[in-house]
């Protein structure tokens, strides 16, 4: 057995984990803070060789970025944020307020005007290029700390057609450089910001290298923590138990004064629930009964619009143009809120759909062989057929979206790791019947949103997705924060009700998904929880 | 210590378990040296494929499928780029968007296929083989085989995986996994990073 002694033990090195690692050390220096990853870490010398590769062959660009033996999302150094797109929008005061405006899901613990200055702090941390739009729900208390970042030509074109037909659409707020920032380049379109080459988009690595080159930080990797371990007078938890993956007989113990769960919507319920003792039988933090469930997201929507101007394909297409001119339920209107991202159609031949459909969709830019007299087309003639194709953007939408609050998050007794521990399963609950009364209304609403944005660009509709009831994106929550200890897991800075030395940072938090990305909101909680942790650190 | 003498019929097991360990052992390393045959396989049949006689096949069927006459690849600039994608497949790579999946040695088996087939259907119809053709007769003969065959319904493949030589250049060319064909890409630079200048001005028309 192995033994490690910190002040602060961190679970996780996503952007939740990093922002919490990095807001602590500058605010109680000093402090030990030890972090745990149980994936690998990557270099970031290797980023041009994944590119070509995602390019040449479509492979993950992250490769090994998974523990094959645990739940499929990335566990890796830098986690999740490693692949994100990095659109950074802001959840609006009426997410927030769920329950006591519309009766759905719960309200949080907390105020907007609150959560609003620390989405800045966070926007601050990983460098948000963006412009405000005149809606009120964009009012913010400080710019963004950088311009936006330039619109393509063909960008430019759609957004001047959609402002003539009083459809708003802005420069997509993004976690990329549109200036040197944060001691990283500004971005030189390269195209493949799931992979970026030259860091212009911020990935959590940076900031934790940054750290431990300075001894600032303690990053172990390859270690899965898999019980934590409590002192039944205190209620406190005194240890963390794992195991290395590259030396899996020997079991690694880390000690801790506060331990910091950072590991996402599935793995912290699932550690909670792993650590279930003889007086907390159910889990930790578990008393509610709420831990594994209240799992929240949002539906996505999209549409796939042929149009008859001139673009110039390629030009940027992992940026976009982005509008919440739909935030807020209007009040004639049915429970309709949802944001809007337009951006070049990616792939000639389709996009990815989930579910069922998995999968490209032709849209009928595949060349074909077959001419229409029947003949076969090759070389010149069926490329000279094929460049005269129409080009496509498309419209994605990310609507307010409620399940009932079933528990989701479980622990597969039937399925376990290397180490004998059963695995966490994630079974997406049913929709509340609320939401799913409202469902039809939604759809409706938004497709005919759709329309309107095909009408000003006088293109034409080739393809809606209705979201299916249990479609969903960006999942979260799974230990909801709240006032009351019997209905949530822990309070509006994540420290559980039960034990006092035990928080839990971003995603698993939220008591509802919102209605678009959620990431910066995951790292403005993060960077609070944070603050008041440093506080009581420093006693 | 004591020891003792095996019964017979300890005997009989004795010589009969070390029978099954001889066997075992003469399959294991009938098996390892199989592997080493088709680990030096593979890549041989990867230089048959792409060396002489097939080379020039392949030349004349790029010539033929792809427009090489305008853009910026020659034949010889498509089948290196081709070579490459063959002999770098790496089908355990996450391959998040494959619909499915074959091996580089599939791939080359089936090209190879198809290649002799052209080489039969020329030699049937009392010509040579197909390098020695016209560059109209070879045209023929790979219209008429795809009409004959119609290989995955003539539709083109969303990545190569190994079903048809034809169908899979039209898409190593036209369906590069990131966005456009490699002609396009190559056209406005979308292999390299281009910066963020001038983005907002018209662009130039392309050829």
């Amino acid at each position: 057995m192995t033994q490690y002694e910190a002040d602060v033990c961190i679970i996780g090195s996503g952007i939740v984990g990093t922002a919490v690692a990095d807001a602590l050390i500058k605010r109680s220096p000093g402090s030990r803070v030890i972090m745990i990853e149980a994936g690998k870490s990557f270099q970031f010398e290797d980023r041009w060789a994944y590119r070509q590769r995602s390019i040449d062959y479509g492979e993950d660009p992250w490769p090994g970025d998974k523990v094959d033996d645990q739940y499929w999302q990335t566990m890796a150094v830098g986690g999740q944020a490693l692949h994100w797109s990095a659109v950074t929008g802001r959840f609006c005061s009426e997410d927030l307020r769920q329950k006591s405006m519309f009766g759905l899901a719960q309200d949080w613990p907390m105020t907007w005007e609150d959560l609003e200055q620390w989405y800045c702090r966070a926007e601050a941390f990983i460098g948000v290029s963006g412009e405000a739009s005149p809606f009120i729900e964009d009012r913010r208390s400080a710019p963004y700390p950088m311009p936006p970042l330039p619109l393509s030509y063909n960008l430019k074109v759609l957004k001047e057609r959609l402002h003539a037909s009083e459809l708003q659409f802005w420069s997509a707020p993004e976690a990329k450089n549109s200036v040197p920032y944060g001691g990283r380049a500004k971005c030189l379109r390269c195209d493949t910001c799931h992979v970026c080459p030259t860091g212009a988009k911020y990935t959590p690595d940076f900031t934790l290298g940054n750290l431990v080159r300075e001894n600032k930080l303690v990053l172990h990797k390859n270690t899965l923590i898999n019980k934590l371990v409590l002192d039944s007078r205190s209620d406190k938890i005194v240890s963390a138990h794992g195991r290395d993956y590259l030396k899996p007989d020997e079991e690694v113990v880390y000690r801790a004064s506060t331990f910091v769960l950072a590991n996402g919507f599935i793995n912290t319920p699932h550690l909670l629930l792993l650590s279930a003792c003889e007086k907390y039988p159910a889990g930790l933090a578990n008393r509610s009964g709420q831990v594994g469930a209240s799992t929240t997201a949002h539906t996505p929507a999209f549409s796939l619009i042929e149009l008859p101007q001139k673009l110039y394909p390629g030009m940027n297409i992992r940026h976009g143009l982005y509008s919440n001119q739909f935030f807020r339920v209007a009040k004639d209107n049915p429970h309709t809120r949802h944001d809007l991202y337009l951006w070049e159609y990616p792939r000639e031949d389709g996009v990815w759909v989930q579910g069922e459909d998995a999968g490209p969709v032709d849209v009928g830019h595949v060349p074909t062989l077959k001419g229409p007299s029947g003949n076969i087309r090759l070389g010149e003639e069926l490329f000279s057929e094929w460049k005269k194709r129409k080009p496509v953007v498309v419209v994605r939408a990310f609507r307010d979206f409620h399940w009932d609050n079933a528990i989701a998050t479980v622990l597969d007794r039937n399925q376990k790791n290397r180490f004998g521990d059963p695995r966490p399963a994630f079974v997406p609950p049913g929709l509340s019947g609320s939401a799913r009364k409202a469902l039809p209304k939604m759809a409706e609403h938004v497709e005919g949103v759709f329309q309107k944005i095909a009408g000003a660009l006088d293109g034409k509709i080739l393809k809606n997705w209705a979201p299916q009831p249990n479609s969903h994106s960006h999942p979260s929550g799974s230990c909801r924060m709240g006032d009351d200890p019997a209905s949530s897991v822990c309070d509006s800075f994540g420290r559980t009700h039960d034990h006092p030395n035990l928080w839990i940072v971003g995603s698993p938090t939220l008591p509802t998904g919102g209605a678009t990305n959620a990431t910066l909101t995951f790292v403005a909680l993060a960077l609070r929880s944070a603050h008041q942790l440093a506080n009581e650190l420093k006693g | 210590m004591t020891t003792m003498k095996p019964s017979g019929r300890l005997k009989r097991r004795t010589f009969l378990g070390a029978a099954i360990v001889l066997l075992l052992g003469s399959l294991q390393l009938f098996r390892k040296k199989l592997l080493n045959v088709y680990r030096v396989v593979v890549p041989a049949r990867l230089e048959d494929l792409f060396g002489e006689p097939y080379r020039q096949s392949l030349l004349a069927v790029i010539s033929i499928v792809l427009p090489t006459k305008t853009g910026p690849f020659t034949a010889d600039e498509i089948f290196s780029r081709f070579r490459s994608y063959v002999e770098h497949y790496d089908p355990p790579a996450n391959l998040p968007s494959a619909k499915k999946a074959t091996t580089g040695a599939a791939m080359v088996e089936q090209y190879a296929k198809d290649l002799r087939a052209l080489d039969e259907a020329s030699l049937a119809s009392g010509a040579g083989r197909f390098v020695t053709l016209s560059a109209a007769e070879q045209e023929r003969v790979v219209r008429e085989f795809l009409e004959t065959e119609k290989p995955n319904g003539l539709v083109v493949p969303y990545e190569p995986f190994g079903d048809n030589l034809f169908l899979d250049l039209l898409s190593f060319f036209a369906l590069s996994p990131e966005v456009f064909d490699s002609r396009h890409g190559a056209e406005i630079g979308y292999q390299q990073c281009r910066g963020l200048d001038g983005l907002s001005d018209q662009p130039k028309e392309l050829k």
